[in-house]
């Protein structure tokens, strides 16, 4: 699988924020985007997902055996935003998602996120990482073909992000595209890192 | 149907949590219920005639208070995205997060309608009428003010700015379901008339207005 970026442009309030971008993502690697604050990675995550809409270019994505796929409904999304409800148990936020995704109970992952004592606590109740944590869950849960990961690892303790980083290099196994976005390398096989802004 | 559902069910539980969103609705209802006969005076033939609108603009102001929330949480936390982005039909989604807003916001108020028609000395007959037609076009009063919610979604503290906008909107309404209840020789509209009329604008807007605010939130949310 594919995705190819072609001759994006996109500006917010008068300020160019990408120029011409082209980028060709492959399944074959974890495709890591580094920059500074500011640069527009969790934008061009967006522009991506569909979420923000480019001046100019295009994001196509492309299956091996079917041609040209379409983007939506092939993606799940993390964003900086977490979409989980403060006034839910960890218990009632999964099987929220678990049920719109028509997907199965992640109960291993639990366990390896550490999760495990926290399904009755009330999302509100639960520091950062621990709500990342959750987060995560969604996106292994929702198994799509495209992951598209705001920085998945920030807030994480070591045993999760270690956890995660074995999933995404699995994921990759399976065909997944994955693009995460982070301020420094993950030091991961198969990372393929794209930089963008200047080099940090 | 299956996220249609999921997401009715999760709001529900989510209000059954904070109950103070539409317990806030009936106190409101409750309280101009009260203050308008004490405001009239002791005329119980005036209180009688003018009840009907009365009735109307309690209901209008109570649940004015809380309209501007429709999609609010939803965009706070991220979940609007991730709903417009991921589910199967985004407009069906839309129609489960009014549907929702009813049953939380404006079912509670229609539930204590009959006590705030007693309170403004209510004839059985009218307060069955209008209980009838509020149940009738409350769902497009939540579609039209979806689009105001929708349209000031990235705002702070848009509450106002919501009402301001669906005010104008919301006229029409109350003309039509208080002419029932109003006698004179110029217009015989009855209450049939006020009911098809009021039940056409709702599906008309049922019909329209999900993928209207589909587009605006996708527009707005950027």
């Amino acid at each position: 699988m594919k995705l190819s970026i072609n001759g994006l442009s996109f500006s917010y309030e008068d300020k160019k924020i990408f120029d011409g971008l082209s980028l060709n993502l492959s399944s074959e690697n974890i495709s890591v985007l580094i920059g500074q604050n500011g640069v527009g990675k969790s934008t061009l995550l967006r522009i991506i997902a569909g979420l923000e809409e480019q001046d100019k270019g295009q994001v196509t994505l492309w299956h091996n055996s079917n041609g040209q796929i379409p983007i939506r409904e092939n993606i799940s999304y993390l964003g900086h935003k977490l979409a989980l409800k403060e006034d839910l148990s960890v218990q009632e936020n999964i099987n929220f998602w678990k049920k719109f995704y028509n997907c199965m109970s992640p109960d291993a992952d639990y366990k390896e996120l550490g999760l495990e004592g926290l399904r009755h606590q009330k999302i509100r109740d639960l520091s950062q990482g621990q709500r990342k944590k959750v987060a995560l869950l969604r996106i292994v849960m929702a198994d799509k073909k495209i992951w598209l990961l705001d920085e998945p690892l920030s807030n994480l303790d070591e045993q999760a992000a270690n956890y995660f980083k074995n999933k995404l290099m699995s994921k990759v196994s399976d065909h997944k595209l994955i693009l995460v976005t982070s301020h420094q390398r993950l030091n991961m096989k198969n990372e393929s890192c794209i930089y963008i802004g200047e080099k940090v | 149907m299956r996220q249609f559902y999921s997401v009715i069910r999760r709001d529900l539980s989510i209000y059954f949590e904070r109950k103070s969103t539409f317990v806030m609705a009936i106190a409101f209802f409750l309280i101009i219920s009260a203050l308008l006969p004490i405001g009239i005076g002791p005329n119980l033939d005036l209180l009688e005639l003018i009840s009907p609108g009365l009735l109307w603009i309690a209901f209008l102001l109570s649940i004015l208070l809380n309209i501007s929330h429709v999609f609010e949480g939803d965009y706070k936390d991220g979940s609007l995205d991730l709903l417009i982005l991921e589910s199967d039909l985004p407009e069906l989604m839309l129609v489960s997060k009014i549907i929702s807003f009813w049953l939380l916001i404006i079912l509670p108020v229609i539930i204590f309608l009959p006590l705030g028609g007693i309170m403004l000395n209510m004839q059985p007959n009218d307060l069955i009428k209008i209980i009838f037609l509020i149940i009738v076009s409350s769902p497009c009063m939540i579609l039209i003010a979806s689009i105001g919610s929708a349209i000031a979604i990235r705002m702070n503290n848009t509450g106002l700015l919501v009402t301001l906008l669906v005010t104008p909107f919301y006229v029409p309404i109350l003309i039509i379901g208080t002419l029932p209840f109003v006698e004179n020789d110029v217009l015989d509209f009855s209450f049939f008339r006020s009911s098809m009329l009021l039940g056409a604008a709702t599906l008309f807007t049922l019909a329209i207005i999900p993928f209207l605010v589909t587009y605006i939130l996708r527009v707005n949310s950027e």
